[in-house]
């Protein structure tokens, strides 16, 4: 190990964490050259691939490596939260067929995009050189969202040359589509409010109705990951840079392979965002269609869209001077505090939102960057409860329970192309996020917010 | 034979094989039945397709072929039911010569369990054993 590695947990956090190899995992990413800062684990911490998941690591762009394993497959897989102009108490009863209409909208699971968004080369070009500003182009938002989503919601230097054919075919009729395994978009509303004058700045309300959307990429990042984890494993050996681990292949930052890796990953990044951002149009159709209320009655709006599968260049506080780095954060979210020049202006005063989603059967988090966040924790926080039981484990645990109708006597109406998933996917197999939420509060990381309840969604 | 085993965020299958060539016709079984509710849905082989891969070891070589897998699905909406092996070679340089034999997806008869994302290499070792091959693949579900 060339640095520390640090983890964010409490004594029943770390005990789950002790149960796999992730702690492995964190010492393995210490191992890569050019490490600036300690090896992260955030407190959501599980097995991941060559990097854990919930892992943070910070890389010199000189002596340094940039890594697809330290991204993930689902490249920017991230966040969105919609807010509304509407209370829980005014649809309650709606809400089933609010998830209905969602659940018809809203191509999830196995299924292909909608017919009207199959993508020709050009057009596959566009979306992925700009991202959400293409989506707004094209019609499936305002321009106003675009200062909502972290970058504005576009990687600037995306280069679709570097994306192979096979990568494009895979794109072709995946816009828009929330794919399956943990991805779902969520109807909840505020049911606690922690920050009373944050909340309100991030116009969440008590009883507000809100909506979170968790996707990414789909086929299109898999495949861009797929292709460089293959390109950055011969680079490691041209490199003679030592793998613990073959997921963890990397090249040296400013190498052609390393470059080469950035400017394709920009792409899968600027599709996850024109995904989340067709899909909140899909949303804001859906309101209108079921609840038979105008874009002003209903008022769908952006809060915030983080990703938590990225790499980038930031500039942070390293030994006590500002230093740029490439930050690796696979299954972690950014948290800039208020007043960082990153943080839109729309929240610069308040801080960047930070958002947590639970699991279906529980609650989820809204916070905010801490100015009393670390310098070695890179602006960093958690992406979300973590899970405590393998999917083969959730479904032995579920076999004789109906986990719908569970989930629907505790007022939670969930449509989902597969019960499988359902299944792997119940409210037990995660941790309770109020824990992990509790560990970043106390080591500063963010500032809990507010916290929603689900009372439906749609699952892949 | 396969077997799922668990993994935290994922997936994990043992596939056990005498040769070669049952090592990739038990890779694909163990992806259909990652992919499709097998207790309420089957594939019928009425489509075929030939696939020929190159890889510089087997490790790669059975990664290449699953997300061959994947991407037909993805791709084509392709689930395969069998493959029949004309070739495998697991010594490296590692190739595979098969035919792949399926259906296009159709839902009405089809019972989807998950979206795949990609196979891994994730502690991924092919082993020679006293019986034969073996192997443990992890699938980013």
């Amino acid at each position: 190990m060339l640095v520390d590695g640090i983890v964010f947990a409490d004594d029943v956090l770390m005990a789950q964490i002790r149960e796999d190899k992730c702690l492995d995992q964190v010492a393995n990413v210490a191992c890569l050259p050019g490490i600036v800062g300690p090896s992260i684990g955030m407190p959501d911490i599980h097995w991941g691939y060559g990097f854990p998941i919930g892992g943070v690591a910070a890389f010199d762009l000189d002596e340094g490596v940039i890594s697809p394993g330290g991204v993930g497959y689902d490249i920017n897989c991230g966040v969105r939260l919609l807010s509304t102009n509407l209370s829980i108490d005014d649809v309650r009863d709606r809400v089933p067929d609010l998830v209905r209409g969602l659940f018809r909208n809203i191509p999830s699971g196995v299924g292909e995009g909608r017919k009207d968004l199959k993508l020709d080369h050009e057009g596959a070009v566009r979306m992925a050189e700009r991202g959400a500003r293409w989506a707004i182009e094209k019609g499936f938002g305002s321009s106003e969202d675009i200062g909502l989503i972290e970058e504005g919601g576009c990687l600037e230097g995306g280069d679709f040359d570097l994306v192979s054919d096979r990568a494009y075919e895979r794109c072709r009729s995946q816009v828009g589509t929330i794919g399956s395994g943990n991805h779902f978009v969520e109807v909840g509303y505020v049911d606690q409010v922690l920050e009373p004058h944050l909340a309100s700045r991030l116009g969440l309300l008590p009883g507000g109705l809100t909506v979170i959307i968790h996707t990414g990429s789909r086929g299109f990042g898999h495949q861009i990951c797929e292709d460089y984890l293959r390109a950055l494993q011969r680079a490691a050996t041209k490199y003679r840079i030592h793998l613990p681990d073959r997921q963890l292949c990397c090249a040296p930052f400013r190498s052609e392979e390393g470059r080469s890796y950035l400017a394709a990953m920009k792409c899968g990044a600027n599709f996850a965002f024109a995904n989340r951002q067709v899909i909140t149009h899909f949303v804001r159709e859906t309101f209108e269609h079921v609840l038979g209320l105008s874009p002003r009655d209903h008022g769908v709006s952006v809060v915030y869209d983080v990703c938590h599968n990225i790499a980038k260049v930031e500039t942070h506080i390293v030994d006590g001077q500002p230093r740029k780095v490439c930050i690796h954060r696979k299954g972690a979210t950014r948290a800039f505090p208020a007043g960082h020049p990153e943080v839109p202006e729309a929240y610069r005063d308040v801080g960047q939102p930070v958002l947590v989603p639970g699991d279906m059967g529980r609650y989820s988090y809204v916070l905010v960057g801490s100015p009393n966040s670390p310098d070695f924790a890179f602006a960093s926080c958690c992406h979300g409860a973590g899970r405590r039981l393998g999917r083969k484990a959730a479904t032995k645990a579920t076999r004789d329970r109906n986990i719908l109708q569970e989930l629907k006597d505790r007022g939670i109406t969930i449509a989902a192309a597969s019960r499988a998933t359902v299944d792997e996917e119940f409210p037990e197999a995660y941790k309770d996020v109020a824990e992990v939420v509790e560990v970043v509060r106390k080591a500063g990381l963010a500032i809990p917010v507010a916290r929603l309840r689900p009372v439906g969604g749609i699952k892949g | 034979m396969f077997e799922f085993l668990d993994h935290t965020a994922d997936i994990a299958v043992r596939i056990r094989a005498a040769s070669g060539a049952e090592f990739f016709e038990e890779a694909a079984r163990a992806f259909l039945a990652l992919l499709l509710d097998l207790d309420s849905s089957s594939a019928e082989p009425r489509r075929e397709l030939p696939l020929h891969l190159e890889a510089e070891d087997a490790e790669s070589l059975l990664v290449d072929f699953l997300n061959e897998l994947i991407f037909l699905f993805d791709t084509q909406r392709m689930v395969v039911s069998e493959i029949v092996v004309e070739d495998a070679r697991l010594e490296s340089p590692a190739s595979l010569r098969a035919t792949l034999r399926g259906e296009t997806f159709d839902a009405s008869r089809h019972t989807a369990r998950t979206a795949v994302k990609a196979a891994t290499f994730h502690g991924l070792e092919v082993r020679r054993t006293s019986e034969g091959v073996e192997a443990v693949v992890v699938f980013d579900l």
